[in-house]
């Protein structure tokens, strides 16, 4: 019986339903294979943001015809968000960016590659220590390793900052200063086994779906499983939580330190835990001053549940509810956020405090039972955290400032002593003030869209078009608009990469298919742009032997022009490059596996050391004994990078501190921005799925029914909203997919003609630099 | 052409009631059943009527959620002018 294309399609299609739903392995390996329907599937993780879910892609004739969760990959185990699902789609645009293009007379004009790096290169040479660039959490771990090798290595400046800035970054100070080092120590396996789940300002049914889910199944197959929404508005992750603890924006801080207080007052402290695993200092920076307990104990009696409910409106019953969770012995609860937490003026410190929650309770390093940040972009971790990607920062956990590091990353980058600044560069908001101030000539944006995404637009990039701007990209943006000069980038399959996500896991994949038109790799580019500056003579583009920068070997020792696109498509140059970044990860125990072992694997999660000759083992909990192989078998938990060399987390006495811009009698709501469930952050590649595009077609200002009733605001009204910095109009939604508490608005960010960072405020957390895009004043009118 | 599949998450005793009510909504393909859901496939028309089938899936009596596994966006249309070059 002849059986046509399309029933042999969805014969396909429900054996990969039946596999998902029965938890069957399927046959898709490590390496490319001819699936039951025809296509060539291979594994790739989601390009979306930090889950890191594992995808199968579906190839025919030169091109992504379909996609399907990867049963095999332990993220997801199958599933897929409508982001995931549509991923391939992502790539289709009609407008993708195919061809270099320069600016001519005020006029994006296509040139040839060697044109435009011709011109990038020679800017550059007029100042380079002026050049900056902006990078990304979506940057491959080859890609963002490269640019470090290039900026810090090559030009000799440090101005490498990514748009991890805007999302990461209080994670990532918040780790440092509480147990020594960045990430996190658990993972999510502690989410099938967690029997309270704490969500600090966190919208996971939304942001992170499919983990939402894996916490969400076990409720449907009857395991209990509680949940705590702790929020400033009620989102589709609250209609799943048994209990939603509302607060005033910032009295999370009083929260955390109320609970702290509870839960020593009234019986709840593992005694044991903090005297073996924690030290107790008190400050407003990451070093400060030795405490006592007994003195900690005092400096608490400040957050009574009274004092609590006057900062944060959580009455003391509530606080007790919550601190009663915590004091259950047997409980194992997993406290859980992202930018809630994380895009706040005291981001550092509430990450300190949340741990401290943990700590004294001794809720950590347990299965089940810890404290974990969930990342916004696939490789916010991988790339920006581990490689380094950052102003202050070198690969490997090493620091520009320290000598020793220098010389370290010299050694292993083979330059001459001396090559790598002391100065560090700029952070984000600093690189951006930079350019409008004329202190930085010029820029090249990767993989990412600042003059949509930066907080108070108008103030922070409004003079790029004076400045020399690159931006590589997929599709044009509102920073492509800006630009000097417009390359045009391979996505996702249609390159190699490595990406990092939350749970340090690394995952690998191939390059499937051909980018469209003269679109290339950003690493090439970045070799490209390299090679041209050493032919017109750039000291820095030598290494130490005086050969080009980049002087990449094949496996038999033999130089590879990678900087010619002919030979570097030939070539794995992901893999060389991931081999030269791998010894770096050694030096702080974040030992990342070999490149072969990911290609074998769906990912492993570091540190990955080898156990017997060809054998290696991954790392769930990081810091717990008989799981780490730095933590010797007689210790319960070893924190070997704590701070005060004592191997002991820090349990830090932080207070409540007010935000620097509040509710007043003229701009009497607050505004909070943020994502939704269809869009990828700026929209560039989800709006071009019209799937996702139809779903959420424009932006939105999300109100309390009891402020729109008063303002005699309905559903659809066109509303204007107006900050110190800028204003825009909106229509209003009542009663939709989320609820602000009342005297608060909540806008998404993603649509370019709304935007709505014109209005939000650019302070930061002055330890992250991350900036504060969930609190600023505004007041709203209807338009009529 | 899309074709897409789903995992149906529902009780056994509601499989039969929601078996009958597929047809209204599409032309299913049934697939692998257990205590706690069964595998469905459809092939639609456009996106738009894929998108509309997943939305109507999730809201079917005794479904507790219906979770998109595999999408295709191969063009059959395509595909089947290009079979038949060349034929008889």
């Amino acid at each position: 019986m002849k059986v046509s294309r399309r029933e042999f399609v969805t014969r396909a299609a429900l054996a990969a339903a039946g596999a998902v739903l029965l938890g069957k392995k399927p046959s898709i390996a490590g390496e490319a294979a001819v699936g039951l329907d025809g296509l060539v599937w291979s594994k790739a993780p989601c390009r979306f943001c930090g889950t890191g879910c594992g995808v199968l892609v579906g190839v025919k004739d030169g091109r992504v015809v379909a996609v399907q969760g990867d049963l095999e990959n332990p993220v997801n185990k199958g599933l897929l968000c409508a982001k995931g699902y549509h991923a391939g789609v992502a790539l289709y645009g009609k407008d993708r960016l195919k061809k270099p293009q320069i600016r001519k007379n005020g006029v994006l004009t296509d040139v040839s590659w060697e044109e435009a790096i011709d011109r990038i290169a020679r800017e550059i040479m007029m100042q380079p220590e002026t050049f900056a660039v902006y990078g990304s959490g979506q940057w491959t771990i080859p890609e963002g390793f490269s640019v470090m090798k290039f900026m810090k290595g090559g030009l000799g400046n440090n101005h490498v900052d990514p748009n991890a800035r805007l999302c990461m970054a209080s994670a990532v100070v918040g780790m440092l200063t509480t147990y020594g080092v960045d990430e996190p120590s658990g993972c999510y396996d502690d989410f099938d086994l967690c029997d309270t789940v704490v969500l600090w300002g966190n919208n996971m049914a939304e942001m992170h779906p499919v983990l939402w889910s894996r916490i969400v199944d076990r409720r449907l197959k009857g395991e209990k499983v509680e949940i705590f929404d702790l929020g400033t508005r009620r989102t589709r992750t609250t209609q799943e939580a048994d209990h939603y603890i509302e607060f005033t924006p910032q009295g999370d801080l009083a929260i955390a330190n109320g609970l702290c207080h509870l839960l020593i007052e009234e019986g709840g402290v593992d005694d044991e835990w903090v005297r073996k695993h924690c030290n107790v200092r008190q400050g407003r920076d990451g070093v400060g001053t030795e405490m006592g307990w007994d003195e900690y104990r005092k400096w608490l009696h400040t957050y009574t549940p009274e004092y609590v409910e006057k900062i944060a409106g959580v009455s003391p019953k509530r606080l007790r509810l919550l601190a009663s969770r915590f004091a259950d012995t047997k409980r194992k609860v997993l406290s859980l956020w992202c930018m809630g937490m994380n895009q706040h003026t005291r981001g550092t410190w509430i990450n300190n405090l949340v741990y401290n929650v943990h700590f004294v309770s001794g809720k950590f390093g347990k299965p089940g039972s810890t404290a974990f940040s969930l990342t916004g972009q696939p490789s916010a971790c991988g790339t920006c955290r581990e490689v380094g990607t950052l102003g202050h920062a070198l690969p490997g956990g090493r620091v520009v400032a320290n000598e020793i590091h220098r010389r370290q990353c010299e050694d292993l980058w083979n330059l001459p002593k001396g090559r790598i600044n002391a100065k560090p560069g700029f952070h984000a908001v600093a690189m951006f003030e930079a350019l409008q101030q004329g202190n930085l000539s010029g820029v090249w944006v990767q993989v990412t869209n600042p003059a949509h995404t930066m907080p108070n637009l108008k103030e922070l990039t409004s003079r790029l078009r004076d400045r020399f701007v690159v931006v590589s990209d997929v599709y044009p943006t509102v920073t492509t608009d800006l630009a000097s000069v417009v390359l045009p980038s391979a996505m996702w399959v249609e390159k190699n990469g490595v990406y990092g996500n939350s749970e340090r896991r690394t995952q690998q994949w191939f390059k499937m298919i051909d980018p469209p038109g003269e679109a290339r790799d950003d690493v090439w580019q970045v070799l490209a742009v390299a090679r041209r500056l050493y032919e017109l003579g750039h000291r820095g583009m030598r290494n130490r032997q005086g050969k080009f920068l980049f002087d990449v070997k094949d496996e038999e020792g033999r130089s590879i022009e990678a900087w010619k696109w002919d030979v570097f498509k030939e070539h794995n140059i992901d893999r060389l490059l991931y081999e030269e970044y791998r010894p770096f990860t050694q030096m702080k125990h974040k030992d990342v596996a070999p490149y072969d072992e990911l290609v074998a694997a769906r990912g492993l999660r570091w540190p990955v050391v080898e156990v017997e000759k060809g054998r290696w083992a991954e790392t769930k909990r990081r810091f717990v004994a008989g799981e780490d192989p730095f933590v010797s078998p007689d210790r319960e938990v070893d924190f070997y990078w704590g701070k005060q060399k004592d191997h002991r987390a820090t349990i830090w006495a932080r207070p409540y501190e007010a935000p620097p811009e509040v509710p007043d009698k003229d701009y009497p709501f607050w505004l909070s921005t943020g994502r939704v469930l269809e869009h990828w952050h700026s929209g560039s590649m989800t709006r071009r799925v019209p799937q996702l595009h139809r779903a959420m077609p424009k932006a939105y200002v999300e109100l309390n029914p009891a402020d729109a009733a008063r303002l005699n605001i309905s559903t659809g009204n066109s509303v204007r909203l107006v900050s110190r910095r800028g204003e825009i109009v909106l229509p209003a939604w009542i009663n939709g997919r989320s609820v602000p508490a009342e005297g608060s608005v909540f806008v998404p960010f993603f649509a370019e003609e709304s935007l709505i960072n014109n209005l939000t405020l650019e302070a930061y957390c002055p330890m992250s630099k991350e900036p504060d895009y969930k609190k600023c004043a505004v007041k709203i009118e209807r338009v009529s | 052409m899309p074709v897409s599949s789903y995992v149906l998450r529902c009780n056994r005793q509601d499989q039969s009631q929601i078996l009958s009510s597929l047809p209204e909504i599409g032309p299913f393909q049934i697939g692998e059943r257990s205590d706690d859901g069964m595998a469905v496939a459809v092939a639609t028309a456009s996106n738009q009527a894929s998108e509309s089938i997943g939305l109507a899936l999730s809201e079917l009596p005794g479904v507790k959620s219906a979770i998109l596994v595999y999408h295709s966006i191969e063009d059959f249309q395509s595909e089947a002018r290009e079979a038949s070059v060349g034929a008889r």
